[in-house]
């Protein structure tokens, strides 16, 4: 799988980027300050927005926003409306990820009145319901307190393992990069700057890295 | 104070000749209401939804139709379907038919351009969850059906309240005959002509008393709809 893609908002380059290639069954994380194009690289590969250049292998890559939408329905419903299956396959599979992810109480529940984490978690099962071969998370967890965090963490390296799917995600949390992701890639002013295994992230020289260790 | 009298006793008289006029009114009205609804809201939703190229250009036409003038739809109506008009063959004119479409071309517009405004702002927020989820168009047509339900009420109303109210293409394209299309609109502006004040205002007051009884069905509909999900909640909170 190959991106490359260059996006100009307003006369400034937000990203640039060439060549990017990523595989499956890899775990990804883009780390880098805010603004940096982290988001803006996974919207290109979801083809969520216009921009020169090319992707190669991302059909029908699935994406998780930061904000995911709570549709004005019961939790279990806003997973299972993702499913590509008969409804009630698509019930079964996501009661058992809300099960999974520890808010199975919250099936009944309207989405809408959800807390952040809680609707974070269950837009993590919306996306992880089907087999897809690439899995894309802006922010996964950044409404998550620690412990659901590493329960988030667990269930998509359960699902990455399993389907031997490509996970690429944004993150600010080096610690999650390092817990989660196979390889790093640095964003800074739109371009990746640093590539690299996770394992190295210690011993960067580099002033956002070490900001973000200590 | 005598033509509130006036409309009480008209009420209480079970006049036929006025029992037909409100049934009309009131035909003519849903009809052309929910029609309006039928093609107006699908249109709104797509393009609160939808990114395509012209859809500006589709807007200020749009916001344009909702401001078309009564008396002109209703003279070009009446030039297409009279009959010497394209459409003549069709023997509409002066029926409730031909008010019906009369009122649809001017309504439909209306309710198209006031969904849009109405279902844009869920439709942005949910768009990227759903295109991330890679959901099919009738998919996330039905979802934003869904989450714009209770604007598509307010919005139905609007257009009822516009169609019952609307006088000056009903009245040309109908003709306002006595036993087959008279509405009360019309009944109001022949009264008015003739100098029945007092009649045209009692009349008025019917009318007023129809569209609170609508307004207040549906505030009940919505009522009892919103205390049946704060009770499903509240057992769900205990549960």
């Amino acid at each position: 799988m190959k991106i490359t893609a260059k996006v100009i908002y307003n006369g400034s380059t937000v990203l640039d980027v060439k060549d990017v290639c990523f595989e499956l069954g890899k775990k990804y994380a883009l780390i880098g300050p805010n603004g940096s194009g982290k988001s803006t690289f996974l919207k290109c590969i979801a083809g969520l927005i216009r921009f020169d250049g090319e992707t190669e292998g991302f059909d029908g890559a699935v994406y998780m926003p930061q904000n995911s939408f709570a549709f004005s329905m019961s939790t279990l419903s806003n997973v299972a409306l993702a499913g590509k299956n008969k409804a009630s396959i698509n019930k079964e599979k996501a009661k058992r990820l809300l099960k999974k992810l520890e808010i199975g109480h919250l099936a009944k529940k309207n989405a809408v009145s959800l807390s952040g984490g809680e609707k974070q978690r269950m837009a993590l099962a919306r996306v992880l319901l089907d087999n897809h071969l690439v899995i894309l998370l802006d922010e996964p967890t950044a409404s998550c307190d620690a412990k659901s965090s590493l329960i988030c963490e667990r269930v998509i390296d359960e699902y990455v393992n399993e389907s031997k799917a490509a996970l690429i995600f944004a993150t600010h949390s080096i610690k999650q990069a390092k817990r989660l992701a196979d390889e790093f890639l640095l964003f800074e002013e739109g371009k990746i700057t640093l590539r690299g295994k996770t394992g190295e992230l210690d011993s960067l020289k580099n002033g956002f890295v070490e900001c973000m260790i200590k | 104070m005598g033509a509130i009298t006036k409309a009480f006793n008209l009420i209480l008289s079970n006049n036929p000749t006025l029992n037909e006029i409100i049934f009309t009114t009131l035909k003519m009205a849903l009809i052309s209401s929910a029609l309006s609804l039928l093609i107006g809201a699908p249109a709104g939703l797509i393009l609160a939804y939808k990114d395509f190229k012209g859809k500006k250009a589709v807007l200020v036409i749009l916001r344009t139709l909702m401001g078309l003038p009564p008396v002109v739809v209703g003279i070009v109506l009446y030039v297409l379907f009279s009959g010497t008009g394209i459409f003549g063959r069709l023997n509409l004119i002066f029926t409730v038919e031909l008010m019906i479409i009369a009122q649809v071309v001017l309504i439909a517009p209306i309710v198209a351009g006031m969904t849009e405004t109405a279902a844009k702002q869920p439709c942005m927020m949910m768009k990227e969850t759903a295109k991330g989820l890679k959901m099919k168009g009738g998919k996330v047509f039905l979802l934003s059906l869904s989450e714009s339900r209770y604007q598509l009420v307010a919005v139905y109303l609007f257009a009822f309240a516009r169609a019952i109210s609307e006088v000056g293409a009903v009245q040309i394209v109908g003709g306002n005959i006595l036993h087959k299309t008279r509405v009360m609109t019309t009944t109001i502006a022949l009264n008015y002509n003739t100098g029945q004040f007092t009649y045209a205002v009692a009349l008025g007051i019917i009318l007023l008393i129809l569209t609170f009884a609508i307004n207040l069905i549906a505030a009940l509909i919505q009522f009892s709809a919103s205390r049946a999900q704060r009770r499903r909640r509240g057992n769900e909170n205990n549960g």
